[in-house]
């Protein structure tokens, strides 16, 4: 359908649109005139992502002057590739009723694993190595040495994409990565160089967080993206912690280990190169002392190593003079080293500011501020000399480098924090020095400066007022949309008691007394037995779920549940959770049923989706707060409280409900789907734990549901599943309209103009 | 679908619901008049009514056009009778049924304006169907409600295309638990009459001396539902169950029957002329061979 | 001839079992859980005073849109029901089955509807055939074998059953598979599942069962008693049946007897066949024979086959010597409303009624009750589209349920069309 918002006509591929959706896409349009930031909270199985791509679309159609281009970030492949299927659909549509006009491009970028299509290089075993075998065949001196000799082995994609100059282009059209790599095959060009390349045309670009917010990515992918672009941040409810993470780094006694058998390699090759090729060297000499270490006119395929600071701190001045020789840089960076397995042999807690311990650096190993500065950029051009392409076996030295330079170059929002031992395992010694990040918005800074508008949506941003302040940055538009429902689909509970009446909780005093692992394993088994197919449960923590596991075998009411059903659990593997996830779908297609542990942090609850009779039922035992002792989150919190005047229980709690609430969103994911929602700890009972909830659970959430003891819990389950059994009239037979047709929305449209008018 | 009639107030109480049959065609020709087989119903009726206070009589009549309510005993108002005039329900009675006498007629001189008549029955599908709504509407008052019946008083033949409307009466009456008795005065049975009966446990009878129609109607047909069980009462004798043939209207007693619209055939054919469906099987006897394996139910 | 449905002939009342009475025997807090706001449905008169809501409307408003809906399918398209039904009841008497939310147990409540399912069935389709099937401890048994006659599945019902163990749906369905594969190619093949467990045990692929089931082309239908279950959803979506939940005994109830008039047939299923059938005189009052079903002699009573002459007891069934289908013409004509629907009736607009130049029938046509003229509320009378007759709510519902005649097409000669008849 086609319809107007403004002067924006909107072309949308279905013939029937959702209220929130209409309404979503006008708050967007808004943000985009404004030409600012804004802040959607939209519920999960709404049509969100189709609603932005087509708004956004339909905008750039409108204003042919002013091409906005889309930069669409997802936090996973996977969101990746349903994003540019759907992306196909509308594009399908725009150009059977616009006809060329409506021709974009948009590619989906990913890392080399996902995208290379030369089977020798596919075979290594993970991400970095794939890197690693894929510059062992395009370094620019591996080129110049094959082109001299023939045996040596080069990619013949990349080669061939190389030949094809410019002429190696995509044509018009949206390719996932699917299609990238079938087009690779067909044409014989390296899709990975080419999508990189093609980034910087596309009207729309799909890739993960990472290539924005990490500066060590995004330093050589999305540097060359124009102003007027439109940002999206997809499920972002999490991006604080994304951004946190890309600025720090940890260290533990393997990587200065490594480190140090890095440096003796590195010296290893020096010496041969002033034995056979001493020019190389003096010629890198001569650069530095010019300055030209920094970018310059390396090839693309050089040009791996980025340095860790945003751009605007990093300093465009020539590198200090006594790390310019090579043996000279080496021998800064053992110091560096020893000095820090010096400091990792502390017996206590230490915890300092960047400015503090680059002072004792200053002292105890003669290294200054600037030197460290530069430790990046000199060990990327002494790789590059050196002729370095297994980049793999030196990620430790790029760690320490990493460390260098973050702790130069920054002076406040980051704490270095020494622990010689996890608090919960205090008898093995594992030292570790951390240079963690406390403000979310140094990573994202440059993306809000620089780009015309930055959307972050996402079904569960509450409180919503709470990111601008993590983020510092002014959203002109800040709005939280609720579904609209024929029926109540879902139906949470808050739920405190047991059935002996008492309370429950995963509290930490309370976690292990017997009363309360008995009544949630209770809970577990009477849900089992009312609810059909598919139960999702969360626990707070791997060792939380592992003792609590435990004590239900040891009652016997493990082996109770079982009888109900099959019970999968997540492991802190990759692969067994995958063959884990396999097997509970197997099991609730076919009718046996099954019951799937996981734990609230895990990869599963980030991911993966329950919805339909995969997940009918969603527990949240517990509130998912994190682990409270840590050292680095109890300095993150101090450096909250200072900065930003946030309460420690406040950030914390609403940390936590974030969690739960992802979690639980789990399990819807279209409006004809339905699940219930249990809240299994008294806390959630209290006022403000609640309220920091989503609107569209809060919502549901009736009165009568809250305080509910298991009995009562399951009965409500029996009503709910009988009732939501019954045949169901989608579009809304009677009352409001949930499902709003072409007449239906140009009339709304004159209402909405009239309301804006006020 | 209605329930079962529940507890009664008395195990006597009747309400009688009767179809009269006032077709010209038939009464032209019969040996009993029209006025001398009233004044025997009307006896009768008023028989019905001093039995008990409280049964109730409902005449509805089956003309030969149409067919109409002509008296319900609960809705009359007068006590009694009034200065040696006849009692107000025959006054009624008999100037409905003269209305409708004339309504029919009329009817009739318009229908044979522009089809000549073809057929002499009654609409007795009409008249039952009209019966057995009122007796649902009975049903419906309450927990206390006399036991309904109804008695058909025929005299045409039957006209076979009504046969599938009659059917579904009979079957629903079945339902209901209302038992159809039937007084035929015409020459020859009526096999419609005489399944409605059978399948609704009431009582056919063919009064063999028209004369003394009030007695017949009297002694069987007064009779109320709780008393027949210790009464006896003339038992159904040569109901025919035999089917007739849709190519040749003969009856058959063995016949082949179409799976799809179950219409019935006296010999093979390779296609049914009702719905069309062609029959996959050449033979038959495949078909019963395969029913030797399964087991005959028991009693 | 017994009636085929157990009543005596006389007309003798039963006593009516009145046991009903359970919905109303949640604890009170139950109830609050379940919602019930029972002050929603009270509503203020003109005067100020409370009153209930006026249920009568919305329940037949609910009922009309169900019949127009089945209307119009069947006769856009001249659906053909599947007439000559073999059907197989599967009962789950798994550990579910003795729950108590349904009083006094689920179990117990199936059986008694399921009783009534088999009487209602037997009049609705007198051609047909019936078995039953149960599971128990994770193996299906059959509890009584394809037959005709209703007693002895009642029998055999209402002895004593025990549930235990637990359910296997694909169990379930490779035994009736294997019965109803022996079934002739003009019959339909039905299943109707009652399903309480929330899961099933089976031994190999469901999957695999259910394709099977859908190439010998059987139609399960089934009706859970807990909650939707995917894999019965995928079942009887692949199999072209209907699954429903209940939500209470009255729904269950309402919900098998759905299943018993004829389904519309799917046109490949079944070939259509003549099948040879007979139609026996009843035996002379008199008469001495000696009966084929109870190998004794008898007196009086009783059917003659036309092929060997054999007596048979009641009809239909099929002679025991010679296996001929016998049956009588009014078991034909149970089904012959089906072949000749009537139009649902239309409701009679406001307009209409307010318009002062139309004479209004003041009663209804079929029961004589006086048709209120209703003044803003919506109408309470409908009419039929060919004999314009007014009637009121109730002898619709009547009508179209049971009698299955207008009264006022019936009544007017020259509306009456031509159709197949026979005596």
């Amino acid at each position: 359908m086609k319809f107007q918002i403004e002067d924006v006509t909107v072309y949308f591929p279905y013939d029937h649109i959702y209220p929130e959706q209409y309404a979503y896409m006008v708050e967007l349009k808004r943000a985009l005139d404004a030409r600012g930031h804004c802040l959607l909270e939209m519920p999960t199985g709404t049509g969100k992502t189709i609603a932005l791509l087509s708004l956004i679309t339909s905008y750039t159609l409108s204003k042919p002057n002013n091409p906005v281009k889309l930069i669409y970030c997802t936090r996973t492949v996977h969101e990746m590739e349903k994003t540019l299927a759907e992306l196909k659909l509308l594009h399908a549509y725009q150009t059977t009723h616009i006809g060329d006009r409506a021709r974009i491009l948009a590619v989906g970028l990913s890392s080399r694993k996902n995208l290379c299509v030369n089977s020798r290089v596919l075979a290594a075993e993970n991400r970095d190595s794939v890197d690693a075998s894929c510059r062992r065949l395009t370094a620019s001196w591996v080129r110049a040495a094959a082109a001299a000799n023939p045996n040596l082995p080069t990619c013949e994609f990349f080669e061939e994409y190389e030949k094809a100059g410019s002429n190696a282009v995509l044509p018009p059209g949206v390719y996932t990565l699917q299609d990238l790599r079938a087009y690779g095959k067909e044409k014989g060009w390296c899709p990975y160089f080419l999508a990189r390349h093609m980034v910087q045309f596309a009207n729309v670009v799909v890739y993960s967080y990472q290539y924005l917010l990490d500066p060590k990515v995004a330093g050589y992918i999305s540097k060359e993206m124009q102003k007027e672009s439109v940002v999206v941040f997809d499920e972002a409810h999490n991006i604080d912690n994304v951004c946190i993470e890309a600025l720090s780094v940890s260290v533990r006694r393997q990587t200065l280990e490594g480190a140090r058998r890095n440096l003796n390699k590195m010296r290893q090759e020096i010496e041969k190169f002033k034995a056979t090729d001493a020019g190389r060297l003096r010629a890198e000499y001569n650069r530095l002392v010019e300055g030209l270490a920094q970018r310059g006119n390396l090839p693309f395929t050089d040009n791996w190593l980025s340095n860790p600071a945003l751009p605007d701190d990093i300093l465009k001045e020539a590198v200090p003079g006594n790390i310019r020789r090579a043996e000279h840089f080496l021998h800064v960076l053992r110091r560096l080293v020893q000095y820090l397995e010096g400091r990792l042999e502390t017996d206590n807690v230490e915890k300092e500011g960047p400015v503090g311990f680059v002072a004792s650096i200053n002292t105890h190993a003669g290294i200054d501020q600037k030197t460290l500065k530069f430790c990046y950029d000199r060990l990327h051009s002494l790789m590059l000399t050196l002729e370095i392409t297994d980049t793999d076996e030196f990620l430790h030295i790029q760690t320490i480098c990493d460390f260098a330079t973050l702790v130069g170059t920054y002076t406040r929002g980051f704490s270095i924090i020494i622990e010689p031992f996890d608090e919960r395992m205090p008898h093995i010694p594992d030292p570790v020095l951390q240079l963690s990040c406390h403000d979310a918005s140094l990573a994202i800074k440059p993306v809000f400066d620089r780009f015309q508008s930055v959307v972050i949506t996402s079904g569960t941003l509450s409180p919503i007022d709470l990111y601008p302040r993590l983020l510092n940055f002014h959203p002109v538009v800040s709005r939280s949309f609720t579904m609209s429902l024929t029926r109540d689909c879902i139906c949470p509970m808050v739920l405190t008691r047991g059935s002996d009446q008492l309370p429950v909780s995963t509290k930490f005093d309370m976690r292990s007394d017997l009363g309360v692992v008995r009544n949630y394993g209770r809970l577990l088994l009477e849900m089992a037995s009312v609810v059909p197919d598919g139960i999702v449960c969360f626990f707070v923590s791997y060792s939380y779920m592992d003792g609590i596991v435990n004590s239900w075998n040891e009652n016997g009411i493990l082996k109770e549940i079982m009888q109900h059903k099959l019970v999968f659990i997540e492991t802190q593997d990759v692969v067994e959770t995958t063959l884990a996830l396999d097997n509970y779908r197997k099991a609730c297609d076919c009718g046996r049923g099954a019951i799937f542990f996981s734990v609230a942090r895990g990869k599963v609850a980030e991911g993966i989706d329950f919805d339909r009779h995969y997940g009918r039922l969603v527990i949240m035992f517990g509130v998912p707060f994190q682990y409270t002792l840590s050292k680095i989150l109890l300095a993150r919190l101090e450096y909250l409280r200072d900065t930003f005047q946030i309460k420690e229980g406040d950030f914390l709690t609403f940390d936590a409900l974030r969690q739960a609430a992802q979690c639980v969103g789990r399990v819807i994911r279209s409006k004809a789907d339905y699940g219930m929602m249990i809240f299994a700890d008294k806390r959630y009972s209290r006022h403000d734990k609640r309220s920091k909830l989503p609107g569209w659970i809060l919502s549901h959430l009736r009165d009568a549901h809250l305080n509910l003891s298991t009995d009562m819990a399951l009965h409500i389950a029996r009503e709910f599943l009988r009732k939501m059994a019954q045949p169901y009239d989608k579009a809304g037979g009677s009352g409001r309209k949930t499902l709003l047709s072409q007449e239906d929305v140009e009339k709304m449209s004159d209402g909405i103009l009239n309301e804006m008018q006020y | 679908m209605p329930s079962a009639p529940t507890k009664l107030y008395a195990d006597d109480v009747s309400l009688l619901v009767v179809l009269l049959d006032t077709n010209p065609f038939f009464w032209s020709t019969s040996s009993l008049p029209f006025s001398k087989f009233l004044s025997h119903v009307l006896s009768f009726l008023n028989s019905i009514l001093l039995l008990n206070q409280i049964n109730q009589i409902v005449v509805i009549a089956t003309g030969c056009n149409s067919c109409d309510y002509i008296y319900d005993s609960s809705l009359s108002t007068n006590p009694g009778i009034e200065n040696g005039k006849l009692p107000a329900l025959c006054s009624e009675l008999l100037k409905k049924l003269e209305d409708f006498v004339t309504r029919d007629e009329q009817l009739n001189k318009q229908q044979s304006q522009s089809l000549p008549p073809t057929t002499t029955s009654s609409l007795l599908s009409g008249s039952l169907s009209m019966a057995l709504c009122y007796i649902q509407r009975v049903f419906r008052s309450g927990p206390l409600h006399p036991h309904p019946r109804i008695l058909c008083v025929q005299g045409s033949s039957d006209g076979p295309e009504q046969y599938v409307a009659i059917m579904n009466s009979i079957f629903s009456a079945q339902r209901s638990m209302v038992p159809i008795d039937s007084c035929y005065i015409g020459s020859n049975n009526s096999a419609f009459l005489q399944q409605a009966s059978y399948i609704t446990g009431g009582v056919y009878q063919k009064p063999q001396q028209l004369d003394g129609l009030f007695q017949y109607l009297s002694t069987v047909f007064a009779t109320d539902l709780h008393s027949r069980t210790f009464l006896q009462l003339p038992k159904s004798v040569g109901v025919d169950f035999r089917a007739s043939c849709f190519c040749h209207k003969k009856t058959i007693d063995m016949g082949f029957i179409c799976s799809v619209c179950l219409s019935i055939f006296c010999k093979h054919h390779k296609k049914c002329s009702t719905c069309g469906s062609v029959f996959g099987q050449a033979q038959s006897d495949v078909a019963s061979a395969s029913n030797l394996k399964r087991k005959t139910p028991e009693t | 001839m017994n009636n085929g449905n157990g009543r005596r002939l006389n007309g003798e009342t039963e006593e009516d079992d009145d046991d009903e009475g359970s919905e109303g025997d949640l604890d009170a807090w139950e109830r609050t859980y379940a919602d019930e706001r029972s002050w929603e449905s009270l509503q203020e008169d003109e005067s100020g005073l409370l009153r209930p809501m006026d249920n009568k409307t919305l329940y037949h408003a609910q009922y009309r849109r169900r019949i127009r809906s089945l209307s119009s399918q069947a006769t856009t398209s001249r659906i053909q029901k599947g007439l000559i039904r073999y059907l197989y009841i599967v009962v789950d008497l798994s550990r579910a089955a003795a729950e108590m939310d349904y009083r006094p147990s689920r179990m117990a409540v199936v059986a008694k509807h399921v009783e009534a399912f088999i009487r209602e069935f037997f009049d609705q389709n007198p051609l047909s055939q019936l078995g039953l099937v149960t599971i128990k401890d994770g193996i299906a048994h059959c509890l009584t074998d394809l037959g005709g006659s209703p007693e002895s599945h009642v029998k055999a019902l209402m002895g004593k059953l025990e549930c235990s163990g637990e359910s296997s749906l694909q169990n379930a369905l490779d035994l009736v598979h294997g019965y109803l594969n022996q079934v002739p190619s003009y019959g339909h093949r039905e299943v109707l599942i009652l399903y309480s467990a929330l899961s099933t045990c089976d031994p190999g692929d469901i999957l695999e069962t259910i394709q099977k089931c859908k190439k010998s082309k059987m139609r399960c239908s089934v009706i859970g008693l807990s909650a939707e279950i995917f894999i019965c959803k995928h079942l009887c979506q692949e199999t072209g049946g209907s699954y429903s939940v209940a939500m209470d005994e009255s729904h269950f109830k309402e919900l098998i007897l759905e299943h018993a008039p004829p389904p519309p047939a799917i046109a490949e299923f079944a070939i259509a066949n003549l099948i040879k059938m007979g139609f026996p005189q009843r035996a002379a009052e008199s008469s001495i024979a000696i009966c084929s079903c109870h190998k004794e002699a008898k007196v009086g009573g009783g059917y003659t086959c036309p092929r060997c002459k054999a007596r048979v007891c009641e009809l239909p069934t099929e002679c025991r010597i010679c296996g001929l289908t016998l049956i009588s013409s009014p078991h034909l004509a149970r089904s012959y409303h089906h072949l000749f629907p009537i139009v649902p009736f239309d409701e009679v607009s406001s307009s209409v009624l307010s318009d002062p130049h139309n004479r209004l029938p003041r009663s209804c046509f079929g029961c004589q009750q006086s048709l209120p003229n209703p003044g803003n509320k919506p109408s309470l009378r409908v009419a039929c589209p060919k004999c314009k007759q007014h009637f009121c709510l109730d002898c619709d519902i009547y009508i179209h349920e049971s009698l299955h005649n207008c009264p006022g097409c019936e009544s007017f000669r020259h509306l009456k069309s031509p159709i197949a008849t026979e005596e």
